[in-house]
């Protein structure tokens, strides 16, 4: 029986501003299902790396598949897979939440969504809201917005650009928990973060530092490999591996 | 008095950081304790000086000069329209007053002023003389001119008394017209039932009518005013003037003491998101729209629903909801579209020389219909809304700019026929109108898809009309300029399916 191909392919992907390297040769591949954690520093080339996936901007190196398209090439045909939440979403003035759904809905011709709509705004808590502008929203009901209007076309992919920085410890929690459910329905989710709730346990993570991928791994491999006991969380696995990082690269220094 | 003292001392330092940022655009580095920059602020100071100097002086003989090409009967004509307008200005500062707040808040004067025990009347003593100062200055300007130009019909050539008055009966009329603004303002502050009045401010446009019927009692300030200017105001008039405006200057102290500056601060939202951007305020006019926009929608209910479509309808439909949410917006698409199409076919009909058009040019390049692209801008714009619009950027373009288009379109082609034309002429224009409008559209959503807006938008609407006018003057005939505009459309509509 032949292998299926991963779901996501990042295929050594750098992308330059001028002389600084935002990113530099970073690959990895996801599958569907999959829940990954991308963890780094402020400015360490995160939210850089999921507007590539996307297709917000072209990576100056290497390349990114989705479902075996190369996004650079098919740049239009992957937009009904894969959908980036950034960390500030924009919306438009005129509109109000729920006719940003209904536009989003028939803008790409799906059916019967009123229901599904619906559903989204009551598990985020913003069926109250559903007649109000977003612009007068707070920063935590905005994301959420931008979540549901993401969540309403039923991406493959979902990119989501610090997620729970934005939200209540209580909207935090429940919005990983919708996390797992979306990935048990085969959504592959990759999040971009400095915070995790506790009970939160990503598949994979994936760790960045100036630009480069320095770890990658299944939580129990990470533990091994930075010796963490007892449960991993985000500050510790990211100060281990920066260490690592460093003391590679001191040895290559006296090397 | 220590609380006006504090304040004033805060408003010289943040008008000294602005001059400071002004100063550094000009080279000079205050921080700087050298010689040499010392030496240079002199040396702009001389400069502008003799700016100031020689093209005012310049300004003013020319004004006097053509003031002597007026025919007597026409400046009395002035005169009257004149008094006229110092009435219309007092009923539009009491309706201004009416709206908003005269004490506008910034965000640190909210968190600093506002919310200390200072007595509550320095920050309108402060905010009054303030706008007061401002006001006389630029009244000042307008008033010296106004009175150049008039100077020769009363005086001849000796225009120094009359402009001296002019400059001078500035002063009273301001602080007075303010004055009454500002206690006007004020007590909404002090009594917030007067500001959920949602129509107030439109009740001293009454006094237009009244004014029609019953002159006397409602322009006999600005009649005055202009005789003072001319130098023959009965005695009495000015000394009036003068106790009326400090008896209202005392009136808004008084009433600003027992200011609320919760409500003060309430009403500043608008001005203190605005102030908050600094000068990117002024660089990018388009986020100040977009506030008003948003402060504006935030106290309605929606307006009418978006109806149930599917894909290019729904584009369709959504950028007309938007639209008519904000008319204001395609009311400015068509009365540009009238004004630009008016002053072309004045060129076209004149057989002006190049430079005009040159001129013209620059003006649709330079200050595009504001609400033509509002829409794509927003789509185009921000790509997380982009990422969920499963069409390519002409079409976008297409849906988004349909309604504003034909609005733009009817108001040039108003423009054309209001100018007037003979039939065969008229004709050619108004098939020239749409083509241009579409250019129009197409050279700002091209700029869009750059990163050099501005630039990028004067060089599309440059080469695509400065194209088809070469093409039709040089020809001399319209149907070469159509097709060439044609040409430069089909152009700019493959960038945008490109780029968008």
């Amino acid at each position: 029986m032949a292998e299926e191909s991963p779901l996501l392919v990042v295929s050594g992907v750098g992308y330059r501003y001028g002389s600084f390297n935002a990113l530099t040769d970073v690959s990895f591949e996801a599958n569907p299902g999959e829940l990954i954690a991308l963890v780094g520093r402020n400015g360490a080339g995160k939210s850089t790396l999921l507007k590539s996936i996307a297709g917000w901007t072209r990576p100056t190196d290497g390349e990114v598949l989705i479902m075996g398209k190369k996004v650079a090439r098919e740049e239009r045909l992957i937009r009904q897979y894969v959908v980036l939440v950034p960390d500030t979403p924009p919306f438009y003035d005129e509109l109000t939440s729920w006719e940003h759904l209904q536009f989003n809905a028939q803008a790409n011709r799906k059916q019967d969504w009123e229901e599904h709509a619906e559903e989204l705004l009551e598990k985020y808590g913003l069926l109250n809201n559903r007649d109000a502008f977003p612009f007068a929203f707070s920063r935590g009901m905005r994301y959420k917005l931008a979540l549901c209007m993401g969540l309403l076309i039923e991406p493959k992919i979902l990119l989501l650009d610090e997620p729970l920085g934005p939200l209540d410890p209580v909207s935090a929690d429940n919005l990983w928990r919708e996390l797992n459910g979306h990935r048990d329905d085969g959504m592959t989710i990759l999040l971009s973060s400095h915070q995790l709730p506790p009970d939160a346990h990503p598949d994979r993570y994936i760790i960045l530092e100036e630009g480069t991928a320095i770890a990658e791994g299944t939580p129990d491999e990470l533990r091994d490999r930075f010796g963490i006991t007892g449960s991993i969380t985000l500050d510790e696995l990211l100060r281990a591996a920066i260490r690592e990082r460093q003391d590679e690269l001191e040895e290559e220094t006296d090397g | 008095m220590g609380d006006i003292r504090a304040l004033i001392w805060l408003r010289w330092r943040q008008f000294k950081d602005t001059a400071i940022y002004w100063f550094r655009v000009l080279g000079y580095q205050p921080n700087e304790r050298a010689f040499s920059q010392n030496l240079y602020v002199v040396y702009l100071l001389l400069i502008f000086a003799f700016w100031i100097y020689t093209v005012g002086g310049f300004v003013l003989t020319s004004a006097v000069t053509i003031g002597a090409y007026i025919l007597p009967s026409d400046v009395s004509n002035l005169l009257v329209l004149g008094s006229q307008a110092i009435f219309l200005a007092q009923v539009w500062v009491i309706m201004t007053a009416l709206r908003s707040t005269p004490i506008k808040l910034s965000f640190a004067d909210m968190a600093w002023v506002a919310s200390s025990p200072i007595r509550r009347s320095a920050p309108v003593i402060v905010g009054f003389a303030r706008q007061s100062l401002i006001r006389i200055f630029l009244l000042g300007i307008a008033f010296t001119l106004i009175a150049a130009l008039i100077s020769f019909t009363f005086v001849g050539a000796e225009y120094g008394a009359i402009v001296a008055r002019a400059v001078l009966v500035v002063i009273p009329l301001v602080v007075f017209t303010w004055g009454v603004g500002w206690a006007i303002g004020l007590l909404r502050l002090i009594d917030p039932r007067i500001g959920r009045l949602r129509y107030l401010w439109f009740l001293p446009l009454l006094f237009v009518p009244l004014a029609h019927y019953f002159p006397d009692p409602f322009l006999w300030m600005g009649r005055g005013i202009v005789l003072v200017i001319v130098g023959s105001a009965p005695v009495g008039f000015v000394p009036l003037l003068v106790g009326l405006a400090v008896g209202v200057s005392i009136i808004v102290l008084v009433i600003g003491e027992r200011v609320n500056m919760i409500h003060a601060a309430d009403e500043s939202m608008l001005y203190a998101r605005i102030q908050a951007l600094g000068l990117m305020a002024w660089r990018n006019p388009d986020i100040q729209r977009r506030i008003f926009m948003q402060m504006r929608q935030a106290g309605r209910k929606p307006f009418l629903h978006l109806p149930e479509t599917q894909g290019t309808m729904t584009f369709i439909t959504r950028a007309g909801l938007s639209y008519l949410r904000h008319p204001d917006l395609l009311l400015m698409t068509a009365l540009w579209g009238a004004a630009l199409t008016y002053f072309a076919v004045e060129i076209v009909v004149n057989n002006a020389p190049l430079q005009i058009w040159i001129l013209w040019l620059v003006a649709v390049g330079l200050v595009p219909p504001a609400g033509l692209l509002h829409v794509f801008q927003s789509d185009r714009g921000e790509m997380f809304l982009r990422q969920f619009l499963p069409v390519d950027g002409l079409q976008l373009l297409i849906a988004d700019i349909l309604l504003p288009l034909i609005v733009l379109i009817i108001g040039a082609a108003v423009g054309v026929v209001v100018r007037g034309l003979e039939p065969e002429l008229l004709m050619t224009a108004l098939m020239i109108v749409p083509i241009g409008a579409l250019l129009v559209a197409l050279s700002g959503a091209v700029a869009l898809t750059t990163t050099r807006v501005l630039q990028t938008r004067l060089l599309a609407t440059g080469g695509s009309f400065g194209a088809a006018i070469l093409a039709g003057v040089g020809l001399g005939t319209p149907l070469a300029g159509l097709a060439v505009a044609l040409v430069a459309a089909m152009i700019l509509a493959g960038i945008v399916a490109g780029e968008a």
